[in-house]
């Protein structure tokens, strides 16, 4: 017989032991007859009479049920028929405890999807696979500033040196975004992101382009013809997938481009651009830290590996360092960083800190779901010793019953891991999704569960099984021998006395001290969600206007910082040319330029004078934007145009009512000085706070920041004063959105307007981010509060069962019953209330270490109820087991031990 | 062997069962037989001096079996019964051969201690 035959043979019997296990058994059957007959039969042609020869035949074989069940043993598999057998009998168990198995498994579901949640986010946002040849050998080359801890892009200058240079990494190139206007000959302007890319990016990426050619190093030479690439999207939708579209132009901003290549879908490199252009910009020209900023990339040289070239980086940092004498430069370290950085990093080192508490976090919300899931089927596995103890008498071994328990917790551990995993799909859809709107994700993320995700929540799955099924059940069925049938519960006495109690005192703690702040925080957010935007929001249009310099030729040699200044006089003139413009407009009530929207802004912690601290938003504002909203003034004065002009300690501030209110106690403060934190070693300028007006919007607290506002005097365009807000009357903002392009287009081609929307769709877009957080957060919150009340209670009435014969004796000793039951809650009580206590004692610690902003304010009504609510649900759950207790049978009792 | 359950003859069913295997083999080494048939084959072998429960024989047959080194098959007998044949595969004839050295090593072994202890 050939080997490949027997094997097929072989597998095909193995198959059949699977799915003809009927057929299987039928044969068996006929074979075991078979030799009995045969046995007879023998034993017939010596003599013996037919019954005779049978009784001995049967003799003979020594049991056929016994050498049946020998012969399923030895089959392939043999454990599977048991193990669905388990999985029928827990799935029975199962759905005859419904709360157990619903609150169990969801609070199972949550650790799975917080867990799996992490670890796509981990891999897919901060340690991703680059989907190009040899991803993990691409790198990106950065500085970083040792003054703020962050990434500094302005690295032209030493671009040029490392490309000269620098031999362990190979096709170095550099890329930035700019955005250009496209103008269609219907005269319609669109603001485009393409990536200004060397041609090295290209020959990185190693994608052969659909169509034409990719870029090439040619283009970047000072004279080469305008030069454009496209992708396969752009071709199709734009040029509706021409054959011939090589070689026909676009115009951009004023220049036309001719199109070279069409790379194939899918490419986004360097990020997820549509448009590439070649650099014009000459590194040589640019001083140290000066010039736009640029990300830097490059592949790892055959044999290089990242601390070599750290090592080659470090020692041209030291040549370079001479240079950087005197300038902002000088701070900086030159670090090589994985490629996928340029997209989620600010600064290495922070977010492996942030990463690692946000792990502890993680890790502490699992064991925490663990314990009450654990505690939840340990107690029930021990409630059931009586039919533990009665499957030992008849005959199951140990192992079987083991097993049983952990089929039990695999069910239930498969169904938590599968819903986890449907609710991780769901969170990063939104995220994708939340990723792509605001500013499209990178190539390299891939929406959606990876195949590790998955992996993952599965080994969760069988670990959370393993916990919960395997330790309970060795537990339970370690006395086993000793127990005899009648034991029941009463049979393990309590020697775990004190650890019940531990636990009880834990579980209710933490109840009491992690639950009221993340409820707190999710209505704080839902509330702010529902808000109301308390101005007409949807009379206002926005837009962030950019002018990108003249020509990206870098700076012709000149000085950089006068190109600088250069550009940015042209970008306040520019900007001050269109708010003229746009005042012409019958259907414009009002405009005014701010650094962010409303309520945007960065934060800052602030001092004024008389050492008094607190945190506040910043935001620039021009002179006229106080009018446009029709903010109060309060005290002192609004801005005038003048003040835009002011440096230094001149420059007056202004701030909102909460500043007072927050940081001042409402004390009168015009006249008062304030200023920021130092950076570095220069102090911040005092600043003048010349008035105070009211809120606004009104009433708007963003949870988890200041309400403070500190506002700074800004001319349009003048650093940073970009966002363009436009008060209309009679038209809507996206009536009005086009003309506003075309204005822009005619005040300088090269203006570009992003983000124009009407003020209402940014808020209610804004407020729907915080309501999305708040169901999250409240779900999340509402399901560790039911699952702590399963535990609570669990635990509870398991100590009370513990307690049964002792209550039977004493009631067979004529104690009055309402003494006894008052005895069991006394006892219960305790354990809660200095749980209760524990909590509260955390909780109001925590309050003080977060400045109060945990509970904010809030901390009086919520603790005190939610420490009520875990002792109501302890006492509730001791409450009845006391009862059953009661009503057993005295001699019931006793004759249980 | 009648199903017991004391120590000392689970121990020796241990060494049985290695044996067992081993004298299947060695029985379908000839030619294909069906279960009586082998059972009367390992009686006649032993002598009686060695008795195995024929119950024992059959999850002996399985295991040898899945292991690949037997096949069996459905086949009418001389007196035209239908019977389960066992046949030995080209796997079971390599172990038999390597099974069959492995004893014989392992009997030397045993005779060379007993040996040993009875001049020591």
């Amino acid at each position: 017989m050939t080997q490949a035959k027997s094997w097929t043979k072989r597998w095909w019997r193995r198959l059949r032991t699977l799915v003809d296990r009927r057929a299987l058994e039928r044969e068996l059957d006929e074979e075991l007859a078979f030799h009995l007959e045969m046995e007879t039969a023998k034993l017939r042609r010596a003599g013996a009479g037919a019954a005779e020869a049978r009784r001995r035949a049967a003799l003979a074989f020594g049991g056929v049920e016994h050498a049946k069940e020998a012969v399923r043993d030895a089959r392939w598999l043999a454990w599977a028929p048991a193990f669905a057998l388990d999985l029928r009998l827990g799935a029975r168990m199962l759905a005859k405890a419904p709360w157990l198995t619903l609150v169990g498994s969801l609070g199972m579901a949550i650790g799975v999807a917080i867990s799996a949640g992490a670890f796509a986010l981990y891999h897919s946002y901060f340690f991703p696979d680059l989907p190009l040849r040899d991803g993990d050998r691409i790198v990106s080359l950065v500085h970083l500033e040792s003054r703020w801890r962050g990434y500094d892009r302005q690295l032209l200058h030493d671009f040029g040196v490392w490309k000269r240079e620098l031999r362990s990494v190979t096709e170095l190139g550099a890329f930035r975004t700019i955005q250009r206007n496209l103008v269609a000959p219907t005269g319609e302007i669109e603001p485009l992101p393409i990536a200004e890319m060397s041609a090295a990016g290209f020959r990185l990426a190693g994608v052969a382009p659909r169509l034409g050619r990719t870029l090439i190093d040619a283009d970047e030479r000072p004279g080469a013809a305008p030069v454009l690439v496209i992708d396969e999207q752009v071709w199709r939708t734009r040029f509706g997938g021409d054959p011939g579209v090589i070689g026909r132009t676009m115009r951009l901003a004023s220049v036309e481009h001719t199109i070279v290549g069409v790379m194939p879908a899918g490419f986004g490199f360097p990020l997820n651009h549509r448009y590439w252009v070649a650099p014009r910009a000459d590194p040589s020209a640019y001083a140290p830290g000066t010039g736009p900023a640029v990300y830097v990339f490059g592949r790892l040289a055959p044999g290089a590996t990242v601390e070599k070239s750290q090592a080659e980086l470090a020692l041209l940092d030291r040549r370079l360092a001479a240079g950087r004498k005197g300038t902002d430069a000088e701070h900086v370290a030159s670090r090589l960083v994985p490629y996928s950085d340029i997209g989620t990093h600010s600064a290495a080192e922070d977010e492996a800190t942030s990463w690692r508490i946000m792990r502890l976090v993680i890790v502490l919300l699992l064991a925490v779901i663990a314990m009450n899931v654990g505690v939840l089927v340990y107690a029930r596995t021990m409630n059931r010793g009586p039919e533990i103890a009665v499957r030992t008498a008849l005959g199951a071994t140990r192992r079987r019953i083991v097993a049983q328990l952990f089929a039990e917790a695999a069910l239930l551990a498969g169904v938590s891991a599968a819903l986890g995993l449907g609710i991780v799909a769901v969170g990063l859809r939104w995220l994708d999704r939340w990723i792509a709107e605001s500013g499209g994700a990178p190539f390299w993320l891939r929406p959606g569960l990876s195949a590790g995700t998955v992996l993952h929540a599965l080994a969760l799955g069988i670990l959370g099984a393993a916990i919960v099924g395997l330790y309970p059940a060795l537990r339970a069925t370690r006395g086993q021998l000793r127990g005899a049938i009648g034991s029941s519960g009463a049979g393990s006495q309590p020697r775990l006395g004190a650890t019940w109690t531990t636990l009880i005192v834990v579980q209710v703690a933490a109840a009491v001290a992690v639950l009221p702040p993340a409820l707190l925080k999710s209505v704080e957010l839902g509330r702010q969600a529902m808000r109301p935007a308390g101005f007409a929001a949807g009379e206002f249009l926005t837009a962030k206007a950019a002018l990108e310099p003249e020509a990206s030729s870098g700076g012709g040699g000149g000085e950089a910082k006068e190109v600088d200044a250069a550009h940015a006089a042209k970008v306040q003139a520019t900007l001050a040319r269109l708010l003229a413009r746009l005042d012409e407009q019958p259907t414009v009530a009002g405009v005014t330029v701010a650094s962010d929207l409303p309520w945007g802004g960065g934060t800052s912690s602030v001092e004024v004078e008389g050492g008094r601290r607190g945190r506040a938003f910043y935001v620039d504002v021009d002179d006229r934007w106080m009018n446009l909203f029709g903010v109060r003034v309060l005290s002192g004065r609004r801005f005038v145009a003048a003040d835009a002009e002011a440096t230094g300690s001149a420059r007056p501030v202004i701030v909102n009512r909460s500043f007072v209110d927050d940081l001042l106690g409402g004390a009168a403060v015009t006249g008062l000085r304030m200023r920021y934190p130092s950076s570095g070693d220069e102090p911040q300028p005092w600043l003048e706070i010349v008035g105070v007006i009211d809120d606004f919007p009104t009433g708007l607290e963003l949870p988890g920041l200041p309400r403070a506002r500190v506002y700074h005097p800004a001319a349009a365009g003048a650093a940073g004063a970009d966002t363009l807000l436009i008060h209309l009357r009679g038209e809507t903002p996206a009536q009005f959105a086009p003309r506003l392009r075309r204005l822009a287009l005619d005040v300088d081609p090269l203006l570009q307007l992003s983000g124009v929307k009407s003020l209402a769709a940014i808020y209610a877009e804004d407020m729907q981010t915080f309501a999305r957080v708040a169901l999250g957060l409240l779900l999340a919150a509402a399901s560790v509060l039911l699952l702590s009340a399963a535990g609570i209670h669990a635990l509870v009435s398991f100590t009370v069962n513990k307690r049964h014969r002792e209550i039977g004796i004493r009631t067979a000793l004529g104690a009055n019953a309402r003494r006894i039951l008052g005895s069991v809650l006394a006892r219960a009580a305790g354990q809660l209330a200095v749980g209760a206590a524990v909590g509260l004692v955390l909780t109001v610690l925590l309050d003080r270490a977060t400045g109060g902003e945990l509970m904010s304010g809030a901390a009086l009504v919520v603790v005190p109820t939610a420490a009520s609510f875990a002792v109501l649900v302890g006492l509730l759950a001791a409450a009845g087991p006391a009862r059953r207790a009661l009503r057993v049978q005295p001699t019931e009792a006793i004759r249980a031990e | 062997m009648p199903a017991q359950s004391t120590t000392s003859t689970a121990a020796q069913s241990d060494i049985v069962r290695g044996t067992l295997d081993l004298l299947i083999l060695k029985a379908l080494a000839l030619e294909p037989m069906h279960g009586w048939a082998i059972a009367q084959r390992l009686e006649q072998l032993s002598r009686d001096v060695l008795r195995v429960g024929q119950g024992s024989l059959y999850p002996a047959l399985q295991r040898l079996e899945e292991k690949g080194w037997i096949e069996s098959d459905w086949r009418a007998t001389e007196g035209g019964r239908r019977a389960k044949y066992y046949e030995l595969t080209r796997a079971g004839r390599r172990a038999l051969g390597a099974e069959t050295a492995q004893w014989r090593r392992y009997v030397e072994m045993v005779e060379l201690i007993l040996g040993t202890t009875v001049t020591s």
